[in-house]
């Protein structure tokens, strides 16, 4: 089910990451998974709404898919979600373009973050 | 290229490195101040001009670095502080942590960053260092957009105020090209893909504001998107920002602020109607110039019911009824609001505001439907056919000193609050969007609407016969908030003389009042505090100055004259208990 038209987009391979993002993401909300940049490109290009984009950091090289993304929805927010967060990648991303950064084993805090984040953007 | 020497602050706490830095800095052509700890230079970038900031992590103490020290965090992270989102920062520290990378480079909700760069003490080199203070910047300092102002278009903000207005504090405004260059600029410093901006369309807002359509181009070659850009000072768009985080993102997925960027005294929001995907549009007043009845109703229709529109929402979901005090409570909001009272102290000549200045005007050989009579040393108008009453007494309703008539309760919901013909846009599929939420919030319920029938009865309306309309008015009277099955037949009977141009008009302001009947109910009531609106901007229309409309034949003072006639109409009906209403 839609929730006022816009939806976030998963690109991730990793099951544990998939259950991650179910539960930041309300039920409302529509999310919709894919498993490469590739692939995500191509559901972005010609969608009306806005997206939400949370890229799993194991993937490609993230801050290349950053700016791809981007080159096809340059108002896209993109969440990174790393299990092995690093100080050298987190920059990186940052400059590519991504407005956030988190790790797959984030505290009760950080969850509660963003989910409220993520809240904001979809509703 | 940034011209002259450029200044950078480096708050750091150890004072070897600070000496190393500022060296480097200073053999690279920078003037460099320097602070050793964050308190020190939360200080100097509060009282000083810097183009960067060079901020140290852990900056609490002088020459020890505590495990627990956050205190360059805590301060470029102070959205309190008046450098943030002014004066670019980079941040350093020898103990990288990728939540520290987060918290300095993440976006706010206004997509402003603390920091533009992280950088790493060991592992960044002095030349990286310098490279990046630089690029920062050349590309904060230096527009790097290629703006094309249209010809006709005011090319700075200073254009649009009065030379003798001043900011608050006293301090005499001055916004030079080349800041409001700079503030769209970084409404844009997240997509380097963009090259060039096109303003199309400026025009002048509210409280020192203003609003430009502009086109981002990504190259000569590609066109990209349509957006609305509002630029002002900064406390008049920060309270926009939060009006349209509480009103109308929760109830809708249609307009996005995509950007907030900021100066010293001014800020941007950057909205994007429709995803950015706008292309060609118009405003609504141009919009029912050239359109058909059925056109514009429908377009009606869509702006107060669609789905996803916020009008929607407003008008069906959030609404209560407040008791106040006979009328006084919404008296004072419009009063207060469109600022009448003001208007007319304010713009006095010879001891006579506008509204007066109009009344007796009308003494001698006045318009049709109004006539104002001298006997002794009192003035009376009289409303054709409609009886007469005293020109203190309707002076004494413009001042505030006297309210009409009104049982409480009263309906308040939220509403945009400036629903004029120029803050509705219309795209080519005939979709309306809604811009420019300064004053959107509570207030009387009916203000919207009441606003716009007053733009397309005083601003689009071309008739200058003022015999029809005398007509036009007493069939809007008559009306009330009837169903259009009911009211057409009104039209029908009663415009058999009348131009096409008023039979539009009367039809698409019958059809705004169903629309809002069928939301509101029917009654009396309603009716009554629906004139109550129509009251005032009628009486703020005639208090204008320098009413231009392209193709506007009438001239301004048989328009105002118009507005004058009906605010003396609704007076005289509501002075007598709106007993005139309830008869019909």
């Amino acid at each position: 089910m839609k929730h006022g038209g816009k939806e976030v987009l998963v690109v991730t391979r990793d099951k544990h990451v998939r259950e991650k993002v179910k539960e930041w993401v309300s039920p409302e909300s529509r999310i919709r998974w894919c498993r490469g940049a590739q692939d995500a490109k191509e559901k972005l290009t010609g969608e009306d709404e806005e997206a939400v984009i949370i890229w799993d950091a194991s993937l490609e090289d993230t801050p290349k898919a950053i700016r791809r993304l981007h080159s096809v929805r340059p108002e896209a927010r993109i969440i990174v979600v790393s299990p092995n967060p690093r100080w050298e990648e987190a920059r990186e991303c940052f400059r590519a373009g991504a407005v956030d950064y988190v790790s797959s084993k984030m505290s009760s805090w950080e969850r509660r973050r963003i989910r409220e984040r993520l809240r904001q953007w979809l509703v | 290229m940034c011209q002259g020497k450029k200044r950078i602050l480096i708050i750091e706490n150890v004072s070897t490195f600070r000496a190393s830095l500022k060296r480097s800095l200073e053999a690279d052509g920078y003037e460099v101040l320097e602070a050793a700890t964050a308190d020190e230079g939360r200080e100097r970038l509060a009282q000083e001009w810097v183009h960067l900031a060079l901020v140290d992590v852990r900056a609490r103490t002088p020459e020890v670095d505590e495990s627990d020290d956050e205190s360059g965090l805590d301060l470029i992270r102070d959205k309190a502080h008046p450098s943030y989102g002014v004066i670019p920062r980079l941040i350093l520290t020898a103990y990288p942590e990728w939540d520290k990378v987060k918290r300095a480079l993440a976006p706010d909700e206004n997509g402003i960053t603390p920091a533009e760069d992280f950088l790493v003490k060991g592992v960044d080199s002095p030349e990286e260092i310098l490279r990046k203070v630089e690029e920062t910047i050349e590309r904060w300092w230096s527009p790097r957009l290629d703006i094309d102002w249209e010809a006709s278009t005011p090319i700075c903000l200073a254009s649009f105020l009065e030379p003798e207005e001043k900011w608050q504090d006293g301090e005499h405004l001055e916004v030079s090209a080349r800041e409001l260059g700079a503030l769209l600029c970084r409404a844009y410093a997240n997509e380097p893909q963009i090259r060039k901006l096109s303003i199309r369309r400026v025009r002048r807002g509210h409280a020192r504001t203003f609003i430009a359509f502009a086109r981002t181009h990504l190259d000569d070659a590609i066109a990209g998107r349509e957006d609305v850009l509002k630029c002002g000072p900064r406390e008049v768009i920060e309270q926009e920002i939060e009006n349209y985080r509480e009103y109308v993102r929760p109830h809708t997925h249609q307009i996005h602020v995509q950007r907030v960027s900021q100066t010293t005294k001014y800020a941007t929001i950057r909205y994007n109607p429709a995803g950015g995907r706008l292309g060609a549009c118009e405003t609504f007043k141009d919009f029912y110039r050239d359109s058909q009845v059925e056109e514009i109703k429908a377009l009606l229709t869509r702006l107060f019911r669609g789905e996803g529109t916020p009008l929607r929402t407003w008008y069906h979901e959030r609404r209560v009824q407040k008791e106040t005090h006979e009328g006084r409570d919404i008296f004072a909001h419009y009063n207060q609001t469109l600022k009448v009272a003001r208007r007319e102290r304010k713009r006095q000549i010879n001891g006579r505001g506008p509204i007066e200045r109009l009344l007796t005007s009308l003494e001698k050989g006045g318009q049709l439907g109004i006539r104002v009579e001298r006997h002794r040393n009192t003035l009376t108008v009289h409303v054709t056919n409609f009886g007469a009453f005293a020109v203190s007494d309707f002076m004494a309703l413009v001042r505030g000193e006297k309210t009409l008539p009104l049982p409480a309760p009263h309906w308040w919901g939220v509403t945009h609050g400036d629903l004029n013909g120029e803050n509705i846009l219309v795209d080519e599929q005939g979709t309306p969007w809604l811009i420019d939420f300064e004053r959107t919030g509570w207030g009387p319920a009916f203000r919207d609407a009441a606003e716009l029938e007053s733009v397309i009865r005083w601003e689009l309306l071309r008739t200058n016969n003022m015999r029809d309309i005398v007509i036009f008015e007493e069939v809007l009277l008559k009306a009330a908030l009837q169903s259009g099955e009911q009211t057409e037949s009104l039209v029908d009977n009663n415009g058999g003389e009348w131009s096409d141009d008023l039979k539009k008009a009367a039809r698409v302001i019958l059809h705004l009042r169903d629309l809002l009947g069928a939301m509101y109910g029917r009654g009396p009531r309603m009716y009554q505090e629906y004139l109550v609106g129509m009251f005032f901007y009628a009486l703020r229309f005639v208090s204008k100055d320098g009413i231009t409309s392209p193709g506007q034949v009438r001239s301004p003072i048989v328009r105002k004259t118009h507005a004058l006639l009906s605010a003396l109409r609704i007076a005289h009906i509501a002075q007598n208990g709106w007993q005139e209403l309830q008869n019909e």
